[in-house]
């Protein structure tokens, strides 16, 4: 798994933030700002992928 | 014995027929083979597979615990002791298959250990002859050494009463299959002797009553039970074993190959062992 | 006498212990004697494992004491053994009690306490589970339902986990060989207990609880439960070979194969995952023949395999191996059930289950842990929702079938359960058993004499499956509180309760005809999943089971709700209107209650949820067609499958239940006081993100509860209104 290096400063600031927000660490918050930065460019799976993957769900028809 | 023998001696003296002539490698390394399976085949019918399967599976599953439960000394200890259990248990599943096993195994042990053990004289090399008299009213000294043209009497017997023992050095001038004497006044008892190159089987011992020395040496008739001698033994050398430019005894050999074939075939037989 | 062969072939072998281990191993050699050979090395080879172990025992119980210092050092406990029974509903339960049926909860309810235990918003498992396990809403761990949408495409993904091909291949003619393993990604967020546990120092054994696949690396045993798929990738496709090439296909969780048949012998095959090292990615498949003996029994051959199908009956889990090529085989099991012979070959066979022995995904932390068990205790379940339950909603099983195959699956949990329970000389076990919830979800309509799914199933022969199901439960906990010891804390709980499902409602058609949600033109009924919606003209629609989506500008992809004043307003809008709303068939109310998500959920993820929860009155539920996206012109109707029984509706209406040999302080427990709970039993503070406290009496992370801000709204909300602007 890649790690990625930060400022002292950045970091202690973001420790703070990710606390506060309710995230249970900070590489949580950080991915999850990511994800949502990346979210524009995610590509969906077809959807025969997807009907795929659900079916058999039995809450679902 | 001496009639199931024969026909063990017939059975197998086919078996090593086409190798005549050849490497002895060639034979050990056949047999081994068809053992291996042979013996796939025997496991497989008297054994209960599922449980042999189940067995393992305990027995591979508590050697995951040991790795799962690696911080707890507690846990540890009841692994040991579930490991030997089910170990017990997979062996206990062993023994059907292993009482099937054992009379075609010791057959073919013994009639291959006739064949390798020990290799026939060469020419021009000695042996000793041992007789041993258990009957006290047969003196040691009016037993008699009758030898066929070919071998020669190399020193005088020597006699050893503490043992009830004779022995003969003898050499061995040509090559062939000869007929030992042994008289004692009028009575008269036979041994063969081997001077030859090729594979054969030897019988290095034979004994009137003797069952262990009959069992182990199928390929001469026993002592006649009238006879003054109890046994009569040849000294051959051993047979060096070279599979593969290797050279290694007979029954490494037979294991390592039977084994070999038995494990890279159990999967096509579809044997749980 | 000197020349003894049996001496010489004992000491062979003693020198082949020692120097052949290797092919010696998996094979008793040929002959007398031999037979024990792997024994004793499989006794030695353990032995110097267990040897080398213990030797650096002392050096990792050096580390692990460092590190872990203080574990177990303010422990109130020596163990806390929490058994799960999803969707076990309080008045069922409460019922049972007083007419003495559940003397096992009776005892534990006497001893200790009993009490509901507030639900999830939506009160769904996936939803609930992840509440138990991290100690936040939804808002904090992001599943909001099983599914969540795609913002770019509004198309349905699993919210749990995501599981995706390696992205770097070695191109070989037609073949594409991965040079990674499947990506697998994990979508609940926050932490679970266990790793806080684990953290410091507490061992945790944690059984099939929902939402643990793919499974965390922890101080623990995990093995994962929902959403685990099947070999083919979905959350459980059954199969039915029959030679009526004239059947209907099935339609919904299960494939239908046409076989052939000649004589008494019937040939087909099974269908396979996709192999995913070819480029074409074409479905492997594995030939059989079936050989029909009477008209009650025939004999399946699959490559070597001889399976002997009895009619009626299941048998043992099959191996089913699908080769790749280059010698890849991709290994899974499934159970075959004959259900006729004649005047057509009928078999069926289950979902084929990753193989625990050999799993193809992660299915167990470590690793191992799968194949641990199924060495012990046989190959078992291992898909997600294992009770294949869309056999009986499309009748391929009849009711005794699914019960069946139900209860074997409970069965294989039970035993390990008590194994993990055994092997949990401290620390933390759970177990959560499914039986009880997809027993719940096919058998209710037999409650209630005018449920409309009875019309044309039997029902009066199975009024007692689901008493029946709760009584079992029952010596369940008895057989586990034999095992319990004074210093153990047990609970039993439930993750929500059940209602009848006797009508569906469908959302989107109500938002279609209220002016919300616009079909592209010439568009009168929608495919699924929303085909057909003219995005750029909907202000909200309805997704999943229980969530209504505003259609937000910068958030969808054709967003065209403006962030602020607009969105608050149309938000409050159709909770208003939706509150309360009738349903005109019988003039019930339908929904009880709107939720805006922001006042139920607080958390960094409360954005990405859904912006409302629907709270259904009892006896409703989303629709069928609801479900799936589907906008046609019907709002309500009647449900008519055997899954006659739900709880995703408000979650007041369908608390759990929770059982616990100790006095419960606290008067109305939530799922999110489960997680605070436990760490206060060993010990350890409680993260400052959890809004939980111990049910207990005496407990020491409650006072650095005072300092939060918790401010419940009425005595009336649920448990999780906390309200707290989140960062």
């Amino acid at each position: 798994m890649p790690k990625i290096k930060i400022e002292n400063d950045m970091y202690d600031k973001v420790k703070k933030f990710a606390e506060v927000a309710g995230y249970a660490s900070v590489e949580e918050f950080i991915n999850h700002v990511l994800e949502k930065e990346l979210s524009s460019v995610d590509e969906s799976d077809s959807e025969d992928e997807i009907k795929k993957r659900l079916q058999g769900l039995g809450y679902l028809s | 014995m001496d009639l199931i023998n024969s026909i063990l001696n017939a059975v197998f003296g086919l078996v090593f027929m086409p190798f005549t002539g050849l490497q002895p490698y060639w034979a050990i390394l056949c047999v081994s083979i068809l053992t291996g399976v042979a013996m796939l085949f025997i496991f497989k019918a008297t054994s209960d597979q599922g449980g042999i399967k189940r067995a393992k599976n305990l027995v591979k599953g508590h050697f995951l615990a040991i790795r799962l439960y690696k911080d707890d000394l507690g846990l540890m200890f009841e692994t040991m002791k579930n490991i030997i259990v089910s170990n017990l248990l997979y062996m206990s599943k062993s023994l059907r298959p292993m009482l099937f096993l054992t009379i075609p195994m010791g057959i073919i042990l013994v009639q291959l250990g006739t064949r390798y053990e020990y290799r026939p004289l060469h020419v021009g090399e000695t042996t000793v002859i041992s007789m041993r008299i258990e009957d006290p009213a047969v003196r040691l000294d009016e037993v008699e050494i009758e030898l066929p043209d070919g071998l020669l009497l190399d020193m005088p017997p020597l006699r050893i009463e503490s043992l009830r023992e004779l022995n003969w050095r003898i050499r061995a001038e040509k090559a062939g299959s000869f007929e030992l004497g042994f008289k004692r006044g009028e009575a008269t008892v036979h041994k063969q002797l081997l001077v030859q190159e090729a594979l054969t089987p030897v019988a290095a011992e034979i004994a009137r009553s003797n069952i262990g020395v009959k069992l182990m040496n199928p390929s001469e008739a026993s002592i006649p039970q009238a006879a003054f001698a109890s046994v009569i033994g040849i000294d051959y050398p051993k047979r060096d074993l070279e599979v593969f430019g290797i050279s290694m005894h007979w029954l490494v050999a037979f294991f390592v190959i039977s084994l070999v074939a038995a494990f890279s075939l159990k999967g096509i037989v579809g044997v749980e062992v | 006498m000197r020349r003894n062969f049996c001496l010489t072939i004992l000491t062979a072998l003693v020198i082949f212990m020692f120097f052949d281990a290797q092919p010696a191993l998996a094979y008793i050699g040929p002959g007398a004697g031999f037979a024990f050979l792997t024994s004793f090395l499989m006794l030695f080879a353990s032995f110097f494992m267990a040897f080398v172990t213990m030797l650096t025992l002392p050096i990792r119980i050096l580390f692990k004491s460092f590190k872990h210092r203080k574990a177990f050092a303010n422990t109130k406990t020596n163990r806390v053994v929490i058994l799960g029974l999803d969707g076990l509903e309080p008045t069922i339960t409460e019922r049972l009690l007083k007419e003495g049926k559940l003397p096992n909860l009776q005892q534990l309810k006497e001893q200790g306490a009993y009490s509901h235990l507030q639900t999830s918003y939506p009160a769904l498992s996936p939803v609930a589970w992840s509440a138990f396990a991290t100690g936040v809403n939804a808002g904090g761990h992001n599943i909001f339902d099983f599914l969540s949408r795609h913002k770019q495409s509004y198309l349905p993904e699993l919210s749990s986990s995501k599981v995706g091909s390696s992205t770097r291949c070695l191109s070989l003619g037609q073949y594409e060989i991965p040079l990674g393993k499947p990506i697998v990604k994990f979508l609940r967020r926050s932490k679970s207990f266990w790793t806080i546990l684990g953290q410091n120092g507490i061992f945790s054994h944690v059984l099939r609880v929902p939402i643990t696949f793919p499974p965390e690396k922890f101080n623990g045993a995990m093995l994962s439960a929902m959403c685990a798929p099947d070999l083919w990738g979905t959350q459980g496709t059954f199969s039915l070979f029959t030679t009526d090439d004239s059947v209907d296909p099935i339609k919904e969780g299960g494939d239908t194969s046409i076989v052939s048949r000649q004589g008494n012998k019937v040939t087909g095959f099974i269908k396979g995952p996709e192999n995913s090292i070819k480029k074409n990615k074409e479905q492997m498949k594995l030939p059989f023949v079936a050989t029909i003996v009477s008209d009650d029994e025939a004999e399946l051959q699959l490559g070597k395999q001889k399976i002997t199908l009895k009619k009626n009956t299941y048998t043992d889990w099959v191996e089913l191996k699908f080769k790749a090529g280059f010698g890849i085989k991709v290994q899974g099991i499934a159970r075959f059930y004959l259900l006729d012979t004649k005047p057509h070959f009928r078999l069926y066979m289950t979902p084929i289950n990753i193989d625990p022995e050999t799993p193809a995904l992660p299915i167990s932390f470590p690793f191992f842990y799968s194949v641990y068990l199924s060495k012990l205790f046989g190959k078992y379940a291992t898909l997600g929702l294992a009770e294949d339950t869309w056999s009986l909603n499309e009748g391929i099983l009849n009711e005794e079938a699914f019960l069946e195959q139900a209860y074997l699956i409970h069965e294989e949990r039970e035993k390990q359960f008590f194994h993990a329970l055994e092997k949990t000389k401290r620390g933390f076990c759970a177990v959560v058993v499914d039986a009880t919830d997809r027993i719940q979800h096919m058998f209710f309509r037999t409650l209630e004499d005018n449920h409309p799914a009875n019309k044309g199933k039997e029902t009066e022969k199975y009024k007692n499956v689901i008493e029946d199901m709760y009584i079992r439960m029952d010596g369940l906990v008895g057989r586990t509180m034999e095992k319990i010891g004074k210093d153990d804390i047990f609970i039993v709980m439930s993750d929500h309760g059940f209602k009848s499902f006797r009508r569906g409602i469908n959302l989107n058609v109500w938002l279609k005809e209220n002016g919300y949600l616009t079909l592209k033109e010439g568009v009168e009924t929608t495919g699924e999943f929303f085909q057909g919606v003219d995005w750029p003209k909907t202000k909200a629609y309805a997704f999943g089971l229980a969530g209504i989506y505003l259609n937000v500008k910068g958030r969808e992809k054709d967003g065209t709700v403006e962030k602020g004043a607009e969105y608050e307003q149309l938000k409050a809008e159709l909770i208003e209107k939706l509150s309360g709303l009738t349903d005109p068939g019988n003039g019930d109310v339908a929904i009880t209650e709107m939720y805006d998500a922001q006042k139920i959920y607080n958390g960094p993820y409360t954005n990405d949820g859904p912006d409302i929860i629907s709270g259904y009155n009892e006896g409703y539920r989303i629709s069928w067609n609801g479900a799936t996206g589907v906008v046609d012109d019907v709002i309500f109707d009647d449900n008519t499958k055997a899954w006659s029984g739900d709880h995703c509706i408000d979650p007041k209406l369908v608390p759990g239940v929770i059982f616990a040999n100790r006095k419960i302080e606290m008067g109305k427990p939530s799922l999110l006081d489960i997680a605070p709970t436990v760490l206060d039993l060993f010990g350890v503070q409680k993260p400052g993100y959890m809004r939980g406290r111990s049910i207990f009496v005496g407990d020491t992370n409650g006072a650095a509860n005072v300092a939060l801000p918790k401010v419940v709204a009425d005595s009336k909300a649920p448990h999780e209104e906390v309200v707290e602007v989140s960062g």
